[in-house]
């Protein structure tokens, strides 16, 4: 069990609470899938920022069978039984970077109280048209959410958000760059969870209690040398919990890398401009977004190999969520492309699928294994 | 030197006593509805009937689907590693071992040092497993063991297009409602898992030698129709159900 | 109905639906003087290759062998539609060996056939239809190759398209490739994707998300032209054309020419004769008392929108032909379909044609349709600047904008042509059949109460499951036959 985790839980149950008391009072909690807009500009618009992806189960995902059919992907199928199930936030936007979630826009506006609104990222990166229709949209979104919060959108607040948020990313970064420690100080797991709780709390609740997530850190026991694994693919939410525990069961492997977009994926670098802050933010997560829905997707394979060339990993452990067809049918150029030993599992959020996730991992660490015992001998 | 390696599959639990990496005993019997109390049976019974001592095994290695209800085990491997290892013990020109099992299919691609390389796996459901051949065998009132060769008598087999087993029932109840020739839909029952587990090897690709483990091995009409689409001489190890008991005790 | 040629005429026989061999019979009655007519690229003159009118066994023998299990409609006019359409592999080999460019042109893109039309020599082709050929052809080779290359079962049938461009036996290699990328499905874009990881000359097209500016659209019971307009905003428009300014850049790049806007206005009106020709013929169809022509044959007529199966003149002309046969054909109260016929509204094209004939076998007849390619099916608008009236073409699209937008594209139809029930033909694992098929049924049922049939459509040779669609679809029908009974 994880101290660091406990205490990261217990974080996020206060803020729940307080987000609902928020709420209460009138404030406009902007849910959001995909991180295509910045947070920064949400903050801007008199808003909090919430991704959608920590109250996820497979209870969820069956009860999304009600509204979408099987054949769709599982995180979708679990947000929109989530969302049906509580009202939570009082807003939606979310980019469009995946047919299935801009699909789940309909049925959250149909079938919940939720305010949705319909937001084009793009997709390709090469060409100025496509970035003038993001800024289009990014200004339809602000007129919404400043109509709703009640509030007037200014770039001072925009940049006064965008230096809180370097600090947390600074924070964050520096606890990344611990994970590719030998032995790893921080698993894969307990990232994870930081940074979805660093993004939910917020810089200044989150840095707060910084010392403290340090002390965790620095006082843990950490076991003999873990595989190394990279994760690749679809989004990690809590409703992977019990996939994130298979593959670091008992610390025999430890996730030391990942490109997915809760992870890795998640983190941009700080922005260092002053000047026309709202262009380059707007730039920045133009040019720097890492999405298999990018056309084409030549920037994440870029974005990928710098992460594996950083982390070093024994091993790439390649999940697509079943239906996830941008990581799916990827699969097998990833695992052409890196001379690394390779495992994809295609899974949903069932748990009765655990026992198959298993035999493959454990196959899979034997490989690596006995791989490594080989090499040594040579 | 003694080891002992326990196999628990989902229908047969096999165990093989080695001496200096030589088979003292070999034993398979029912899983039944509980593995744990199987395995502890049979491992128990190995002592009875060749006089050794509990205490004169070095090691003990379990693997299988149950492998993980036992806890009297001196090392827990995956059915991958232990089918490996013993096809390339049993002969070492082997690189890819395609096992067929009761529930689930593998094929397993090795290394010249006998290392896993790659694998990749069926166990969702009963297409491609021998589950399929003895629900269909059941079906057609026939012995699985007599259902391979049986397939050797077709001269024109029938084409089987489902591969869940409910519906494949159903055609050939249609097809044998329309005149087909029995040896002709064993056939292409067997055609139609050959189809499929010679897509699960596209999947990692192979290299000759090409082993057939688990029981299915020994089952001539899918050895047939897997030479005829991998264009390669197929190898049955002896003892082909024990090859994963074999690669555990060898751990 | 009778088709002169100079003094020769032929007379089709009383409008039926018949199998292979019998139109290999009735073919014997067709005067060699029609088979030497009609040609495709007609500005090549008259060669041994250029013909196109063959019995569906010619088709049959070349690999198409599902043709023995299908009826077809037996006038002229329709064998020249099939003819047609099976030969465009063929005409598309030819078209590069004459040194024409050939462009691929994904169907979501329906509006951008004219532009490359409007190039010398250049002609666009519609790649994704290669989803039908597994099923034409009884064959899973296509669906093999692009497992081989990643994308297997949990894909699409559109994954036909990978196969086709890997093995490159169903048309040369492209010159260009135009793919939409966007507000278009997931799968296709993986098939795309993987596509240009075989170094294929592409080019993305982004097409936005239409969000409809409110929602309900403006009230069009008065125009009865326009059956097929959706409201989006302004500005999508201007990111539409300034994408089409990037697609011509590369266009004039491959064919070598400049682009010219009267070249444009010029197709953009061949075109709409086209769509003009199709949507008559539809509204005839669909209004007569007897179905004049089948489901199938009109499936292939609509999708003869998207990029005239490479060959506008040539398509505009059978479009005619049809249109005389089906105007004909009502005139004389004949037609195809049982008096009683079910009117069934058909949602998303089935890969598998046999489906279409069952509709008719079991007493039912099509009376409209939502094939996901309304952005062809459209008029495009007269504009000074084509541009514009090609990007209003684009964002007019079935599937880029909200279910409930397509929904009123199937809810004008149930009205104008009074439909007793639905049909959804879902695609296993394609991104938007998933999210669709529930919604469209509850937008329906907040309006009619109609019968409403959904099923996976299933991949070839399924034999069982085939059949689990035949018995759907019987009691389908003959609920709305009871219904209308009592």
């Amino acid at each position: 069990m994880s101290k660091l985790i406990d205490f990261l839980s217990k974080l996020n149950k206060n803020r729940r609470n307080e987000l609902r008391a928020l709420k209460n009072t009138g404030r406009i909690i902007t849910g959001y899938f995909c991180h295509y807009v910045p947070v920064e500009i949400i903050e801007a618009c008199g808003c909090i920022p919430v991704r959608i992806k920590d109250n996820l189960n497979d209870k969820y995902e069956t009860a999304g069978r009600k509204h979408i059919q099987r054949d769709s992907c599982s995180f979708c199928k679990a947000a929109l039984g989530s969302l049906v199930d509580n009202s939570e936030f009082t807003n939606l936007v979310y980019g469009t970077t995946c047919d299935q979630l801009r699909r789940l826009n309909e049925h959250i506006s149909e079938k919940t109280d939720i305010d949705s609104f319909l937001f084009h990222a793009p997709r390709t990166h090469d060409k100025n048209s496509t970035l003038n229709l993001y800024r289009d949209e990014i200004f339809l979104l602000i007129e919404k959410l400043t109509a709703r919060s009640k509030t007037e959108y200014r770039n001072e607040q925009l940049l006064e958000r965008v230096e809180e948020w370097n600090k947390l990313r600074s924070f964050v970064n520096e606890i990344q760059r611990q994970r590719i420690d030998q032995p790893p100080v921080v698993t894969g797991r307990e990232f994870f969870y930081l940074l979805s709780t660093a993004y939910f709390l917020g810089p200044e609740s989150f840095l707060k209690v910084s010392d403290e997530i340090m002390e965790f850190i620095k006082t843990k026991e950490t076991s003999r040398e873990p595989l190394r694994i990279f994760l690749a693919g679809s989004i990690i939410c809590t409703a992977d919990d019990h996939l994130l525990n298979i593959i670091e069961e008992q610390s025999r492997a430890v996730i030391v890398g990942d490109n997915t977009c809760t992870g890795s994926g998640w983190m941009n670098n700080p922005l260092q401009y002053k000047q026309n802050i709202f262009e380059n933010l707007l730039k920045n997560q133009f040019d720097n977004a890492q999405c298999p829905n990018k056309m084409p997707n030549d920037s994440l394979y870029e974005f990928t190999d710098k992460q594996i060339e950083k982390t070093k990993p024994d091993g790439i452990i390649y999940r697509s969520l079943k239906f996830c067809h941008p990581w799916n049918f990827e699969a097998k150029a990833f695992k052409n492309r890196y001379n690394i030993p390779f495992l994809h599992i295609d899974t949903d959020y069932s748990k009765a699928n655990i026992g198959q996730i298993k035999t493959r991992v454990h196959a899979f660490y034997e490989m690596i294994i006995a791989r490594k015992s080989e090499d040594r001998i040579k | 030197m003694i080891k002992a390696g326990i196999d628990i599959g989902s229908r047969t639990t096999k165990i093989i006593l080695l001496k200096d990496n030589k088979t003292i005993y070999r034993r398979i019997s029912a899983t039944g509805w509980k593995p744990g109390e199987t395995a502890e049976k049979i491992y128990n019974d190995s002592f009875i009937e060749t006089g050794i001592k509990k205490s004169e095994i070095a090691k003990i290695t379990l693997t299988g689907y149950g492998r993980v209800m036992i806890n009297f085990a001196d090392e827990v491997l995956t059915e991958i590693t232990c089918h490996a290892r013993g096809a390339f013990f049993e002969d070492s020109r082997i690189r890819t071992v395609i096992d067929i099992g009761g529930q689930d299919s593998k094929v397993i691609r090795i290394d010249p040092g006998g290392f896993v390389e790659d694998f990749a796996m069926n166990d969702r459901c009963a297409a491609g497993t021998g589950k399929f051949l003895e629900f269909l065998a059941h079906t057609l009132n026939i012995n699985v063991s007599e259902f391979g060769s049986l397939s050797l008598e077709s001269v024109s087999p029938e084409v089987i297009s489902s591969m869940c087993t409910v519906f494949a029932e159903s055609e050939i109840v249609s097809l044998l409602a329309e005149g087909a020739e029995t040896s002709d839909l064993v056939a292409g029952i067997h055609s139609a898992i050959s189809k499929r587990i010679s897509g699960l090897v596209d999947s990692v690709g192979f290299e000759d030698k090409v082993a057939l483990t688990g029981g299915v091995a020994l089952n001539p009409g899918i050895r047939n129709n897997l030479e005829e689409l991998l264009n390669t001489k197929i190898i049955i190890p002896e003892n082909p159900e024990f090859i994963g008991a074999l690669g555990a005790a060898l751990s | 109905m009778k088709t002169e040629l100079n003094d020769i005429v032929y007379k089709d026989p009383f409008p039926a639906r018949i199998g292979c061999t019998e139109w290999h019979n009735l073919f014997g009655n067709i005067p060699d003087e029609f088979i030497d007519h009609y040609r495709y690229y007609r500005h090549c003159g008259k060669n041994e290759w250029n013909t196109y009118l063959y019995p569906p066994t010619t088709f049959l023998i070349y690999g198409s062998r599902y043709l023995r299990k299908l009826k077809f409609d037996n006038s002229l006019a329709s064998l020249r539609l099939w003819g047609f359409m099976m030969n465009e592999s063929e005409r598309l080999f030819r078209a590069k060996q004459s040194g024409m460019k050939i462009i691929a042109n994904m169907g979501d893109l329906g509006a951008i056939p004219p532009l490359i039309f409007s190039f010398k020599d250049t002609i666009p082709f519609y790649p994704d239809c290669y989803w039908w050929t597994p099923f034409l052809n009884e064959s899973t080779v296509l669906f093999e190759e692009a497992e081989r290359l990643g994308i297997g079962e949990d894909c699409c049938f559109v994954r036909a398209a990978l196969g086709a461009y890997s093995k490159l036996a169903y048309f040369p290699e492209p010159d260009l490739g135009i793919v939409a990328t966007g507000a278009s499905c997931n799968d296709m874009n993986s098939v795309m994707q993987s596509i240009n990881r075989l170094d294929f000359n592409m080019h993305w097209f982004e097409i936005p998300h239409r969000r409809d500016p409110g929602i309900y659209d403006s009230d069009l019971k008065n125009n009865e032209r326009d059956l097929h307009r959706m409201d989006y905003q302004p500005h999508l428009k201007t990111f539409v054309i300034e994408e089409m300014h990037n697609l011509i850049s590369r266009l004039e790049e491959v064919t070598g020419q400049k682009y010219e806007p009267d070249a444009l206005v010029g197709t953009i009106k061949k075109i709409n004769k086209l769509r003009g020709l199709v949507y008559e013929i539809r509204d005839i169809a669909f209004s007569a008392v007897l179905c004049p022509i089948p489901a199938l044959e009109l499936m292939n007529l609509e999708f003869i929108t998207l990029s005239a199966y490479s060959d506008l003149d040539e398509a505009i002309d059978i479009a005619q032909h049809l249109k005389d046969t089906v105007r004909e054909r009502v005139k004389n109260g004949k037609g195809i379909s049982d008096n009683d016929a079910a009117r069934v509204i058909w949602i998303t094209p089935p890969a598998d044609p046999i489906l279409l004939n069952y509709l008719e076998d079991l007493g039912g007849r099509l009376v409209g349709t939502e094939f996901v390619i309304n952005q062809s099916l459209r008029l495009l608008d007269s504009n000074p600047d084509p541009l514009v009236s090609l990007s209003d073409g684009l964002l007019n699209a079935s599937l880029i904008g909200t279910t409930r937008s397509r929904t009123k594209l199937i809810l004008r139809q149930i009205e104008k042509y009074d439909a007793e029930g639905i049909i959804i033909s879902n695609i296993f694992a394609s991104s938007h059949c998933s999210f669709e098929t529930t919604l469209i049924k509850e937008f329906i049922r907040e309006n009619y109460n109609i019968p409403i049939l959904s099923f996976d459509v299933v991949a070839p040779g399924k034999k069982i499951q085939q059949s689990q669609i035949l018995n759907r679809m019987t009691a389908f029908i003959e609920t709305i036959k009871e219904k209308k009974r009592s």
